[in-house]
């Protein structure tokens, strides 16, 4: 599917193919003044038209809500609008969601706030409104018909009537109990999972809000990126912007300032922030920009201290400058729904202050890493700024990390949950097709290796379509499913030939060799290479996962080949081959050739480590180069953080039992874990107070007879049943000794917030520090280290927080995939540019 | 700097850009120079812009009337000023107007073809009688007659189903009630200002009040263009529809017996007749879609852009082969084109016939160094245009 470009302004339109068309329905305010919302939809349309295969445009009406008349006009109108050019519509805001649409999707920025936190007023009738009958019956009626989208009509029917009357037409207090509850219904029905298909937030302070959504729905928080006018408004700048931009830059460049900006509101407490910078010493300006109620108050504090200027209101390009060279931003609301301002200073890389009762400005800002989050007063903002004058250095890493967490909120993101669709990390889906051999089938995602192919071409799928043709057993079936979105998995059985051969290997070698014989033996089972033939026949590249397919990879296809190395198989191979036997050599040669070719012959080459990368370098000079490491991860989005008090709770619930510590152990039945469990026997016998659980085949390496009281094998679990362990217990052990590669498992305890005492090799690879994401611990040591430690205390919990924060940007597939897909992606560009030329 | 900014506040105009929002909705050439428009507004002055755009159906005279009405009706006084592009946006009412004409409907204008002409003196329904009376040609309506003018189709539109049939689509009522209302909705007493996007438009006739003042402000591309040193064929790009001549294009090429060849981007009802009359001839290719950075990459190494189309309102074809410094081919009656491309200066104009467009692409391939410094010419001429003017008309004080 491709779009072509519209050259003319003379009606002639994009034949943009099979394009879905998308409205954004907003209301424009009267009076009009440029909100957060202005710059939501304007970078949402954007998106959508320039990077994914649907088109939308922004449709609004204008809304006044100065009375309760105007504003049901507004509700009217949007029930009113035809909408039906659109093939889904996205609401975010009262009245547009009136709009009535097969496919619409609700982004929630909020209701009328007036009258819903903020309603203070009676909740029943006033006297003057319950006089009038007319009134008193639709009181009665709403009542009645709470949900009835059918009574809808007959509403603005029976409102429109009154209106003509002028007796009546005073009669309705704004905001008041009957304006109050006819706004409320209108919403009921207007957000009733009948008329509403998806359910998105823009934050979670906003999901949390009270009668904001219907209960029992499911709800996607998708933070909104900061508007492009920071990150781009200087960078497109035509010539005469630029030149601006030089001037003012050389008239401001001295004095260095703290930034703030809003709408000066009340509520947006601007005056707390002069009033905490009156307190603040040093050579140092506070610079203010924005207009509203509370601009008189401001110049008040400018004219006591010449060092606060006001700017008023000031163009996107002054405001990206600002950001730009200020200090820092502070930015403390009372319960902001989000907060852009805040998104904006996180996206400029400035570390930004808040208030803990900001709601979403606090939500996005990272307490202690991409600034401070302080109690809203005078005394702890100013601390707070003056503490970061102080420290250059806080300042330069909360800047850095700033960056890091602004890059989570982002469009493709936004977009897959508004519309389900998968969203292109980067251009335009060209259904680009990348071809992948394994040896084993990957679906469903039980071992460590399985885990790492699901999650790293499910991830890719979302700018790929991916095909991944595995090597099975020959009592199994042919097989062509789609595992996840874009995510094949075909899996060809092998002949009973092939299979009898790989047995007799395995019998005679005594361990699993059948990936060496997959593709040392793949002629016995000539529908593997047609398969891959076919796959590949639409392939833009080609994937070796593992070696052994890598030299039929290449003579079916001439195109790029990539190189996924799991492991580095030629030590592995030769540690687990027995040296006697007479296959052994022929089988390590084997894996030596085949994975020196995939070395060769790649232009990329995948590694799970940067120790593994630097031995392929050595064994095969030309990888050099083409290595880039792609850890493993998780997804971390699928655990919720449990912190301390929920995990008594749930153990009170659920094991009666709140006085012991658990600690958690997880392995296969590898040799080094069966180690670890011999230490875990160890420890267990110096701490009493501690349960020991050990989950995993691992548990199945010992006699249960001899094992301590207090530890309790439970075996192998669902993916289900370990997550509920994870959750009930109070620390995860590693006490590994040997072993090589990184352990996903490990993510998943920082992802749910369960601290870690591992040794070093358990936490070797992960970027974990000591006391600050994990408790260091060497393995013969974990029964004294548990004796003095205490999983409930205010560190563990700290450390279990970092972790999760760690997993977020280092830990998560999603966001690895991305950049990769983004770097793969680019080649591409480049690629075509050339194929260009020779056209 | 803080005295700079207050002074920049106090004078911050709030502008209403009020446009139709086409039903189904397609992202159409309106579209992307509305929102190039709004984005240089909001983002590189101190005024506000606000794009309004509203579902505009046209699928038949009763829905295009009733798109007309709900402009009409539309409330902007909460606006400093509004500005209008296109019909039937530019009903809006507003004391302080103005408008960039992109086009009215052309179907009922310069490409309108039906009957000029229809006997309604003695047609037995009074209503449609009452309409013709209030829209007879020249006379220019007053709001009170706007409003009769929808009432009576309202009625006519729940009336009979033969008087109903007399509004064919487009036809000559159609073409008479939109006609009277465009030329109410641009009554100089209405317009503070009129602009169009070119001198083509400008020129068209009954676009504008006879009395009007028209300036030409061209309106840039949102691309941002490539430049490469190679020039390996000639490019045409371009929807494949009868006023494009693509034609004429592939005709002409097959005359000549240049080496370079031609590459044909777009698609559209001419495109197979033009691949028949291409042939077997291998110097011709056809691209059919291309992607926006694509074509990019197209114009930066091509040796020239040929468009020739007919009377085309303006064509940033023109400016996007110019920003990648490249001459474009152009015929005397394309129009919009003829306005930035000098002869032999940066590009040719030649008459829209065969063996002239013959000479101008042999001329142009015979001599590339000579293409290229023309190209070179033709960017300087590309970059005079961009939204500085366009911002300036929109934001310019009435004092």
């Amino acid at each position: 599917m491709r779009k072509v470009h519209l050259l003319g302004c003379d009606g002639r339109v994009d034949d943009k193919v099979e394009s879905v068309k998308i409205g954004i329905i907003a209301p424009s305010p009267v009076p009009f003044q440029v909100g957060g919302a202005e710059g939501l939809w304007t970078g949402l349309r954007r998106y959508i038209n320039e990077h994914t295969n649907a088109s939308a445009e922004v449709v609004k009406l204008p809304v006044s809500e100065a009375t309760f008349w105007s504003t049901v006009e507004g509700y009217e109108s949007f029930h009113n609008l035809d909408v039906s050019g659109f093939d889904r519509v996205i609401t975010g805001k009262y009245p547009a969601w009136m709009v009535q649409h097969p496919q619409h999707t609700l982004y929630m920025l909020h209701p009328c706030r007036g009258l819903y936190e903020f309603y203070q007023g009676p909740t029943v009738l006033t006297e003057h409104e319950a006089r009038l009958p007319t009134i008193k019956k639709m009181w009665d009626a709403l009542e009645k018909h709470q949900g009835d989208a059918a009574f809808v009509s007959e509403l603005f029917a029976a409102l429109r009537e009154w209106r003509q009357r002028p007796e009546q037409h005073d009669a309705i207090a704004w905001p008041g109990p009957f304006a109050r509850r006819v706004i409320r219904f209108l919403d009921g029905v207007a957000l009733s999972n009948h008329r509403i298909r998806r359910y998105a937030s823009i934050s979670n302070t906003v999901v949390k809000r009270a009668d904001y959504f219907p209960t029992d729905v499911s709800i996607a928080i998708a933070h909104p990126p900061a508007s492009t006018r920071v990150c781009t408004a200087t960078a497109d700048a035509n010539a005469g912007a630029a030149h601006r931009q030089a001037e003012t830059d050389s008239a401001r460049r001295s004095a260095k300032f703290i930034f703030s900006v809003s709408r000066l509101d009340t509520n947006k407490r601007m005056a707390l922030i002069a009033e905490s910078f009156l307190r603040v010493s040093g050579e140092i300006e506070l610079h203010i920009a924005g207009v509203g109620a509370e601009l008189e108050a401001l110049q008040t504090y400018a004219r006591r201290d010449p060092r606060i200027k006001v700017l008023g209101r000031i163009s996107n390009d002054d405001l990206s400058w600002h950001y730009a060279h200020c200090e820092m931003v502070v930015f403390t609301p009372y319960d902001e729904d989000y907060g852009l301002v805040a998104a904006e200073a996180l996206a400029a890389g400035k570390p930004l202050i808040t208030c803990s009762d900001s709601g979403g400005g606090a939500e996005i800002n990272l307490h202690q890493q991409t600034g401070l989050t302080v109690e809203p007063t005078a005394d702890a903002l100013s601390a707070a700024m003056q503490y970061l004058l102080a420290s250059p250095d806080a300042l330069a890493a909360f800047g850095k990390k700033a960056r890091v967490r602004s890059a989570e909120a982002n469009w493709p993101a936004v977009y897959q949950a508004l519309t389900g669709a998968i969203a292109p990390v980067f251009g335009t889906r060209n259904a680009r097709r990348l071809v992948v051999t394994l040896s084993w089938a990957f679906f469903p995602p039980l071992s460590g290796g399985q885990v790492r192919v699901y999650h790293l071409y499910k991830n890719l799928a979302k700018c790929f379509d991916v095909a991944i043709v595995c090597l099975v057993k020959s009592t199994e079936q042919y097989s062509d499913v789609e595992v996840a979105s874009g995510l094949r998995e075909i899996r060809v059985p092998k002949t009973k030939h092939h299979d009898q051969r790989d047995e007799s290997a395995e019998i005679e070698l005594g361990v699993p060799v059948y990936d060496i014989t997959g593709g040392l033996y793949i002629e016995d089972t000539p529908q593997f290479r047609e398969v891959l033939v076919r796959e590949c026949t639409l392939a833009d590249a080609v994937v070796a996962c593992h070696p052994y397919f890598a030299p039929l990879l290449r003579e079916v296809f001439d195109g790029p080949l990539w190189y996924e190395a799991q492991d580095v198989e030629q030590d592995i191979k030769t540690q687990l081959l027995p040296s006697k036997s007479r296959l052994t050599k022929a089988f390590l040669e084997f894996t030596g050739a085949a994975e020196k070719l995939a070395c060769d012959e790649a232009e990329h080459i995948w590694v799970c480590s940067d120790a593994d990368g630097v031995r392929l370098g050595t064994l095969y000079p030309s990888a050099a180069g083409k290595l880039r490491t792609v850890t493993n991860g998780t997804d971390v989005n699928s655990f919720r953080f449990k912190n301390v008090n929920e995990r008594i709770d749930l153990r009170g619930k659920l094991l009666r039992d709140t006085t012991h510590t658990f600690a958690l152990f997880l392995g296969s039945g590898h040799g080094p874990n069966i180690d670890a469990v011999k230490e875990i026997f160890h420890a267990a016998v110096q701490t009493p107070q501690v349960i020991y659980w050990v989950v995993g085949s691992v548990c199945y390496a010992f006699d249960p007879l001899q094992k301590p009281h207090n530890v309790w094998f439970l075996g192998e679990m669902s993916e289900t049943e370990r997550r509920v362990v994870m959750e009930l217990a109070s620390v995860a052990l590693n006490p590994l000794k040997s072993g090589s590669g990184t352990s996903i498992k490990m993510f998943d305890y920082m992802a749910c917030g369960l601290p870690i005492v591992s040794s070093a090799v358990g936490a070797r690879g992960l970027g974990l520090v000591d006391k600050a994401t994990y408790f260091a611990c060497d393995t013969d040591e974990i029964g004294t280290f548990l004796t003095h430690f205490d999983s409930d205390s205010v560190t563990a919990e700290a450390v279990a927080k970092n972790a999760r924060i760690h997993v977020e940007t280092h830990g998560d597939w999603a966001t690895q995939v991305r950049q990769l897909a983004y770097e793969i992606l680019t080649r591409f560009e480049n690629v075509h540019t050339k194929l260009d030329d020779f056209r | 700097m803080g005295s700079r900014c207050r002074k920049v506040a106090r004078a911050a105009v709030k502008i209403a850009l009020v446009a139709p929002c086409p039903t189904p909705f397609v992202v159409g050439g309106a579209q992307r120079l509305h929102w190039g428009w709004a984005d240089y507004v909001n983002d590189h002055t101190p005024h506000m812009l606000e794009l309004l755009q509203l579902p505009s159906p046209e699928h038949d005279f009763f829905s295009l009337m009733s798109s007309y009405e709900c402009f009409y009706k539309l409330d902007l006084n909460h606006f400093d000023r509004v500005v209008s592009s296109k019909y039937p946006a530019w009903m809006v009412q507003h004391e302080d107007h103005q408008l960039y004409m992109l086009h009215p409907l052309r179907g009922l204008y310069d490409t309108y073809s039906g009957s000029r002409e229809m006997n309604l003196q003695d047609s037995p329904f009074l209503s449609t009688r009452e309409l013709l009376a209030l829209s007879e040609p020249q006379h220019v309506l007053s709001r009170a007659e706007v409003g009769g003018i929808f009432d009576l189709i309202h009625r006519i539109n729940i009336g009979p189903k033969e008087e109903r049939a007399l509004f064919e689509f487009p036809g000559y009522l159609a073409r008479r009630l939109v006609h009277s209302l465009d030329r109410f909705a641009m009554s100089s007493n209405r317009i503070k200002r009129f602009a169009a996007l070119s001198t083509t438009v400008r020129q068209r006739a009954n676009y504008f009040p006879v009395s009007a003042e028209v300036s030409v402000i061209h309106p840039p591309s949102n691309l941002s263009p490539k430049v490469s040193n190679k020039m390996l064929y000639f490019l045409a790009s371009s929807r494949f529809d009868a006023p494009k001549r693509m034609e004429l294009i592939v005709e002409a090429y097959k005359g000549t017996r240049t080496k370079i060849p031609l590459k044909l981007v777009g698609t559209g009802p001419t495109l197979e007749r033009c691949k028949m009359l291409a042939g077997d001839d291998d110097r011709i290719e056809f691209l059919g879609f291309v992607s926006d950075s694509e074509l990019l990459t197209l114009y930066a190494n091509a040796v020239a852009v040929i468009f020739v189309p007919q009377d085309e309102d303006y064509g940033l074809i023109t400016v996007e082969a110019f920003l990648a410094e490249r001459p474009v081919i152009t015929a005397t009656d394309s129009g919009g084109p003829c306005e930035l491309v000098q002869d032999k200066v940066n590009g040719w104009i030649v008459q829209p016939t065969r063996p002239s467009l013959s000479d101008a692409i042999s001329e142009a391939g015979n001599d590339i160094e000579r293409s290229r410094a023309m190209g070179v010419r033709g960017k300087a001429c590309a970059k005079s245009i961009c939204w500085d003017a366009m911002g300036e008309w929109t934001t310019r004080s009435n004092q």
